[in-house]
């Protein structure tokens, strides 16, 4: 509430020189302004404000309020409450007509959650042409916004301009207007498995303590250096080579894996995405696609670590996936046609002779 | 068999071309008859096929010889039916892998037994040590006729004449696809660069010690700690002789191993009876014994029925395997570490297994009556399988040297299991005591670094820094280059037992820790205790070779949209794009690909009274149990291609093959045979072990898909 800060001032100075000068309502609007924004005020707090001087009075005060705008009733388990109005927006709506206005207070009730077109029109009864005008006049004034459903994308929802759309209309961070934002998927997907790779994963050479080879040379070692134990390079000899070409990774032990909060924190923290707000449950959404997509494995329902790359495998068993598929046939475009006799046989395939190198 | 007797069009002819491929063309016809029109009595049989009496009759000796078929005369007329059995059937595929599991496991010699058990199909023992040690003595005529009427009543006038020359030439034919279909296996290893480098391991050598004491039936017992068995010492100083065996008594000490072991089994009547006779032959006894012979009415007596009926298959099916198994303990109970006593295994009606009671403790030697008629155990060669295809799992997620720690486990696991699952399983209790594991399906860390190669080194495949923590002292972590090493590098054969097993227990922490969880923790007992739960893991690899299928066919969105389906069940067009975070129209195509394959169902629900197409629900979900088979049927259907090329291949080449088979040339190549010749047929050597290396990755898959556990319920 923009307008209340700015009017802020104007009750600190007046509040104790001249009452009088001031508006009764006037001063109470004031009063509950200095309150935080969105606080919703009782019966009971207008009383210990000290403004009217019986219930009547402040009931009368608070319809006068309501009348221009300044404040709207509201029921909170069977007792009236109050919420201010920005002096801005009672503005505009003290200059908007009754239909408007109706269906204003219509999208204003459902707050972020917005409500359909159609259930608008069921509301009001007015016909479509009306309830276009009205929702175009009050787009135009800035009191409502539009978005699309990204469930039911055919479906208009409205709500009012300042708010948030919440995340089921809009569908989170991840969606652009409606669609899923491939884009900043991959990114934040790439950004989630180099983090947890790295704290999940250690990467040691293969054959990191060769030792095959190092008894080997340690016999020799011993062999050759008959001469004093004492001396001997007892280590030095047999130091393996390490093959710093082929690498493996390997699980790291004693980690604390990462789990989602964690890996939110550090997407936060490297502050990549402007703009956004993301929600652990946003940031869960999408993990769990991870994990779906084979890029990310759950090991407790809490925690998660990468997939070990086939490439990572300390031989080479990449590359084969089962008997059926490596062959021609499991990925046959024609297999479900192919028979014993007809066009298309194993005797006359092409597929087979290309792979057997035979013609 | 349940499961196998359902049999497919696409499974009937892919076996229908190994049979053809082993047994020759008079055999297959008969199957494939017996395929076509199911269950049929001899005369059924004629009048279905243009074969002579003679030649039908010829065709069922063999394929009864070799297990293919059932057989069970029902009622009061006598007339034998016949019905394909299509787990033995199938598995012609396995049988040069079934010798590779026994060697790697047992050694050469016992792999050499389990060869002949396998050409010969089902045998009797007498018959066995005739063919080792032939006796001059011996009626072989006689000998057959006896073990075939012991058999078979009814094929026994069939077999009579020319029984034997059938079970030569069933010997012959089937040794040299053996040959074939075993190289093919080994290839296949290769390719799959499987663990099995450490095979030999001290369970080997200790097998083959077995056989010469015939003393310590039990690997485990003796295997000894502190000093490692020297594998290799006494493997290759058996090098000479290692696949002859040299005395009956070592004969029978070997078939006795195996059949503790659950490879080899005595044969049952139950064994021969179709699935279906054998329910029609136990449910009347139930009812009769149990029921007082009225028909149980009610829910409650129908389910005591059930488990009853159950109980009593199992039993059938186990008894002469139990009595086996309750004479190694009764062994070891009376004499442990003292030479067994001699023992008479007799086979009188399938389950009456009897000691003979004098000389009990005088003679050393395990004597098996020469009646009882053995065979391979196939579902035991899948107990193996099982174990290939987790470690191999286990090495692409982990690498080879916890791949390796984790084989050492499963195969100290392996003798507790005689099956992958129970086919007639009791219900599950609802209050069952779960946490409490039978003891011989734990093992522990202990065990597994007793029996693990010593070569291996464990170091490897670990967190450096836990391998620091274990191991202690002078080494120092280096990092460098964002690679983290050990300084000095840690020699594997200066660790102390201790230390190896910290390490063990680290690898199998890893395990345990996967996703997958290779093994579940039970106990501290021996620095850690393990089980193993087959059934979570068995499923998982189904749905492993689903996805692998999936990604090698399309790409990781298919794989994607399935895990999707998979953990949310049915959803819309926007629950999808939810899920995955995609646009529609990228989803769609893949969509309409995984359905044609059938890997995800559709469903369409309609909103309004006239159901139009436009105002439905469009949802799609994945159905795990028909995926498997329809990517098993699909696995058999490549396999079939595969034979059907490997068969067009070969007729090309087919005269330069015959001749260079010719008995002069042989030995002669470079004489007789041009360079077009020689290249030819060297070309054709690759096209089939190409093929064959794909024929038996293919197997395996089946295996995974259809033999590791029964029908998934989710
Ligand atoms: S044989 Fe050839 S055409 Fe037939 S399914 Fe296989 S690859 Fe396709």
């Amino acid at each position: 509430m923009a307008s209340a800060s700015a009017d802020s001032p104007a009750p600190a100075r007046e509040e104790s020189p001249a009452p009088e000068t001031l508006d009764k309502k006037d001063i109470l609007y004031n009063k509950c302004a200095q309150a935080p924004d969105g606080t919703v005020f009782y019966q009971r707090d207008f009383v210990n404000m000290h403004v009217a001087e019986n219930t009547t009075a402040l009931m009368r005060l608070l319809q006068e309020l309501v009348d221009s705008h300044l404040m709207k009733t509201m029921m909170w388990e069977n007792q009236p409450c109050w919420k201010l109005r920005s002096r801005d927006e009672a503005a505009k709506l003290r200059a908007i007509n009754a239909d408007e206005r109706h269906i204003y207070h219509l999208i204003d009730e459902v707050q972020n959650a917005g409500i359909w077109i159609r259930a608008l029109r069921q509301r009001t009864g007015l016909t479509q042409m009306v309830l276009t005008k009205c929702l175009k006049s009050l787009e135009t004034k800035a009191l409502i916004q539009c978005v699309m459903n990204v469930k039911n994308p055919s479906r208009k929802m409205y709500l009012l301009k300042h708010l948030e759309p919440s995340a089921e209309i809009v569908g989170g961070p991840w969606q652009t207007d409606g669609d899923y934002d491939i884009g900043l998927i991959e990114v934040i997907s790439n950004v989630v498995v180099r983090y947890v790779e790295h704290e999940t994963w250690i990467r040691v050479p293969v054959g990191m303590n060769n030792t095959r080879e190092a008894a080997v040379a340690k016999k020799k070692a011993q062999v050759q250096a008959t001469r004093d134990i004492e001396d001997a390079p007892a280590v030095q000899p047999f130091r393996p080579p390490l093959n710093r070409n082929r690498t493996t990774l390997l699980p790291r032990s004693n980690v604390n894996l990462p789990t989602c909060t964690s890996i939110l924190q550090h997407v936060l923290d490297i502050g990549i995405i402007k703009g956004k707000v993301i929600r652990e449950s946003d940031m869960e959404q999408l993990l769990e696609m991870m994990v779906l997509d084979g890029r990310l494995e759950k090991i407790t329902p809490s925690t998660y670590r990468t997939v070990r790359d086939a490439k990572d495998a300390d031989d080479d068993t990449e590359g084969s996936w089962n008997g059926f598929v490596d062959a021609p046939c499991g990925t046959c475009p024609v297999f479900e046609l192919c028979g014993d006799e007809g066009d298309i046989t194993a005797r006359t395939c092409v597929y087979f002779a290309e792979w057997l190198g035979t013609e | 068999m349940s499961q196998f007797q359902r049999e497919s069009p696409i499974l009937a002819q892919l076996c229908t071309l190994l049979i053809d491929d082993q047994y020759g063309e008079l055999a297959s016809r008969v199957f494939s008859i017996l395929a076509r029109h199911g269950r049929q009595t001899l005369a059924a049989l004629s009048r279905n096929s243009y074969l002579s009496g003679k030649q039908l009759k010829h065709g069922l000796v063999i394929l009864i010889q070799q297990n293919l078929l059932f057989h069970s005369s029902p009622g009061l007329h006598h007339v034998t039916y016949y019905e394909i059995n299509w787990q033995q059937s199938y598995a012609l595929i396995r049988y040069g892998r079934m010798t590779k599991m026994v060697e790697d496991r047992f050694g050469e010699k016992a792999s050499a037994i389990i060869s002949n058990l396998v050409s010969l199909g089902h045998t009797r023992i007498g018959d066995l040590n005739e063919a080792y040690f032939p006796s001059n003595t011996s009626d072989h005529e006689e000998d057959e006729e006896d073990a075939d009427t012991h058999m078979n009543g009814t094929a026994a006038s069939v077999a009579k004449g020319n029984g034997s020359t059938q079970l030569l030439n069933g010997t012959e034919s089937s040794k040299a696809s053996k040959t074939k279909i075993n190289a093919s296996t080994e290839k296949a290893e290769l390719q799959n660069k499987d663990v099995n480098s450490d095979k030999v391991t001290t369970d080997n050598a200790n097998v083959n010690g077995d056989a010469h004491t015939n003393g310590k039936m039990n690997g485990t017992a003796s295997v000894n700690g502190e000093k490692p068995a020297e594998g290799n010492g006494v493997t290759e100083g058996q090098h000479a002789s290692k696949s002859e065996v040299n005395s009956l008594k070592e004969l029978h000490g070997i078939i006795y191993k195996l059949m503790v072991e659950g490879w080899i089994v005595p044969v049952t009547e139950a064994h021969f009876l179709p699935p279906h006779d054998f329910h029609e032959k136990v449910l009347p006894e139930i009812v009769a014994e149990v029921f007082e012979g009225r028909w149980p009415s009610g829910t409650k007596k129908q389910t005591q029925l059930k488990i009853e009926v159950n109980q009593r298959k199992r039993y059938l099916r186990d008894s002469s395997i139990q009595a086996a198994n309750r004479k190694r303990s009764a062994d070891l109970d009376l004499e442990f570490g003292r030479p067994s006593k001699r023992m008479r295994i007799a086979c009188t009606n399938g389950d009456n297994i009897s000691t003979s009671a004098q000389n009990e403790y005088a003679q050393n030697e395990t004597i098996l009556d020469d009646n009882l008629v053995i065979r391979f155990n196939l579902e035991k060669l899948n107990v193996a399988m099982r174990t290939e295809q987790l470690v191999l799992l286990a090495k692409k997620r982990l690498g080879k040297t916890t791949a390796r720690v984790y084989h050492t486990l499963l195969c100290a696991l392996e003798q507790s299991y005689l099956r992958c699952y129970e086919e007639w399983p009791d219900p599950p209790e609802p209050e069952a005591n779960t946490h409490e594991v039978d003891p011989k399906y734990l093992v522990t860390a202990k065990e597994v670094t007793r029996k693990l190669d010593r070569n291996i080194d464990l170091t490897e495949g670990l967190d450096p820094h836990v391998v620091i923590n274990h191991i202690g002292g002078r080494f120092n972590i280096v990092e460098k280059d964002r690679l983290t090493y050990i300084d000095p590098p840690a020699d594997p054969s200066e660790l102390s037992i201790d230390q190896k097993c910290r390490l063990v227990d680290a690898h199998l922490r890893l395990l345990y820790q996967e996703p997958f969880q290779f093994v579940t923790w039970y106990a501290r007992r021996g620095f850690s205790q393990w089980r193993v739960e087959f059934d979570r893991l068995c499923a998982h690899m189904i749905q492993q070779e689903i996805e692998n299928t999936i990604m090698a066919r399309r790409d990781h969105l298919g794989v994607k949209l399935v895990r999707a389906l998979q953990k949310k069940g049915r959803l819309d067009e926007r629950g999808t794009c939810v899920a995955m975070m995609m646009p529609a129209q990228e989803i769609r195509t893949v969509v309409n690909e995984m359905c044609l394959w059938g890997f995800i169902q559709t469903q369409e629900i309609p909103r309004v009274e006239s159901r139009m197409t436009k105002h439905s629900m469009h949802l799609i979900w994945y159905d795990k149990q028909r995926a498997r088979e329809r990517l098993l049927h699909d696995t058999y259907r490549g396999m079939t291609r595969i034979m059907q090329r490997m068969a067009m291949e070969k007729e090309k080449v087919r005269p330069v093959i015959d001749k260079a088979e010719r008995s002069d040339v042989v030995g002669n190549e470079d004489k007789y045979l041009n360079q077009a010749e020689r290249d030819a047929l060297k070309k054709w050597g690759e096209v089939e072990e190409k093929l064959l290396v794909q024929l038996s990755r293919q197997d395996q898959l089946v295996a995974i898909l259809r033999d590791f556990i029964g029908p998934l319920s989710i």
